[in-house]
């Protein structure tokens, strides 16, 4: 049985992290379930994965590190119990590589230009899923390679892609190009 | 066109708020429900089996056939006796929405990993009809000639009690984390 300090403790990183990143969460969940009424479970169990997370955490890193790699993880194992009935996910080389054959619409307004990022982010496989969601979350790649486990090089490498790609198949990237 | 981060960033925000009180309470129902429906299938289960097995033996069903079977059959009369909060109570309790859920879904994880570790109690009527019918002559004999699916049946009762005792250790870890 836990003692009430430690309660509060969690209940405390609980409140900081979904104050700091809420929202960030929000988006999180868009990147992997499209259906309103099947993203608002998975926020439901991100939620609470993280809630009790925090009985464990040891500030060994930062709570954003921690935050993000629960949510993912959640929403990993979501999307790995809903693929059996979606098709197979493909990697950021896959879409490189039949990106830059593919034309550009010139004048897609906002909206439409965010479901197409919805759609791109959501066919990812979950390690480049992760990568793409915390690179559009404007984290750096050292950032990005503590949430992954992946080194800070391979994740350079992934967000070079991920830049080509934006730019080449939805995007006029002032900032990515 | 503004750049994809931006736009990603700035994207509307989600109409519904994520209640932490709402997601225990919904696990809390969710775990009441599953374990109500488990003890319904399996002694729906045990009396399918005493019946069939019994219209089918009606001719020569021997004494210890009829003993066991109604052994069984007071069995399950008593875990549904038993079992008759579970089975018949309202899954949305008052304390459910109370304010102290996470407490109450404790006591529910609780419950959850005792109803779990004692599984021969639930399972145990349809166990005993098996024995029963193996352990006779006419049933032996019957039994022999559909041995595939005794071995199926046999090898799927293996593995739900690995799988039941380690959703047990599993709900026992979730306790400690809460």
């Amino acid at each position: 049985m836990e003692s009430g300090a430690a309660r509060s403790k969690r209940d405390e990183l609980y409140a900081e992290a979904r104050a700091a990143f809420g929202r960030a969460l929000d988006r999180l969940a868009v990147g992997y379930e499209s259906d309103p009424d099947k993203r608002h479970d998975l926020r439901q169990e991100i939620h609470l994965q993280l809630w009790r997370s925090f009985e464990v955490f040891d500030g060994r890193c930062a709570v954003k590190t921690w935050t993000f790699r629960v949510a993912h993880n959640t929403a990993v194992s979501y999307i790995n119990r809903e693929r059996r009935k979606n098709a197979g996910f493909v990697s950021l080389e896959e879409i490189e590589r039949t990106a830059a054959s593919m034309d550009r619409a010139p004048d897609i307004d906002q909206q439409r230009a965010l479901e197409q990022l919805y759609g791109f982010i959501r066919q990812l496989k979950p390690l480049d899923r992760q990568i793409m969601i915390c690179h559009l979350e404007d984290m750096d790649a050292a950032a990005i390679a503590e949430i992954t486990g992946l080194s800070a090089a391979n994740i350079g490498m992934k967000i070079h892609r991920i830049k080509n790609i934006l730019s080449h198949r939805f995007l006029e990237e002032k900032r990515y190009v | 066109m503004s750049d994809a981060g931006a736009m990603w960033r700035e994207q509307p925000e989600e109409g519904t708020e994520v209640r932490l009180e709402e997601i225990v309470n919904r696990r809390t129902e969710d775990l009441y429900r599953s374990t109500r429906s488990e003890i319904l299938v399996s002694i729906g289960a045990a009396l399918l089996f005493v019946g069939i097995t019994a219209w089918r033996l009606a001719p020569g069903l021997e004494r210890l056939q009829v003993v066991g079977f109604g052994a069984a059959i007071v069995w399950v009369v008593v875990c549904l006796y038993r079992f008759r909060g579970r089975i018949w109570g309202d899954a949305a309790r008052p304390d459910a929405r109370a304010a102290s859920g996470v407490d109450y879904y404790r006591a529910e994880l609780a419950q959850r990993r005792d109803h779990l570790r004692r599984a021969w109690l639930w399972h145990g009527p349809l166990l005993l009809a098996c024995v029963v019918l193996a352990g006779t002559d006419s049933g032996y004999r019957h039994l022999r000639d559909v041995w595939p699916l005794v071995a199926v049946l046999a090898v799927w009762t293996g593995y739900g009690w690995v799988r039941r005792h380690r959703q047990a250790r599993e709900i026992q870890r979730e306790m400690d984390e809460i």
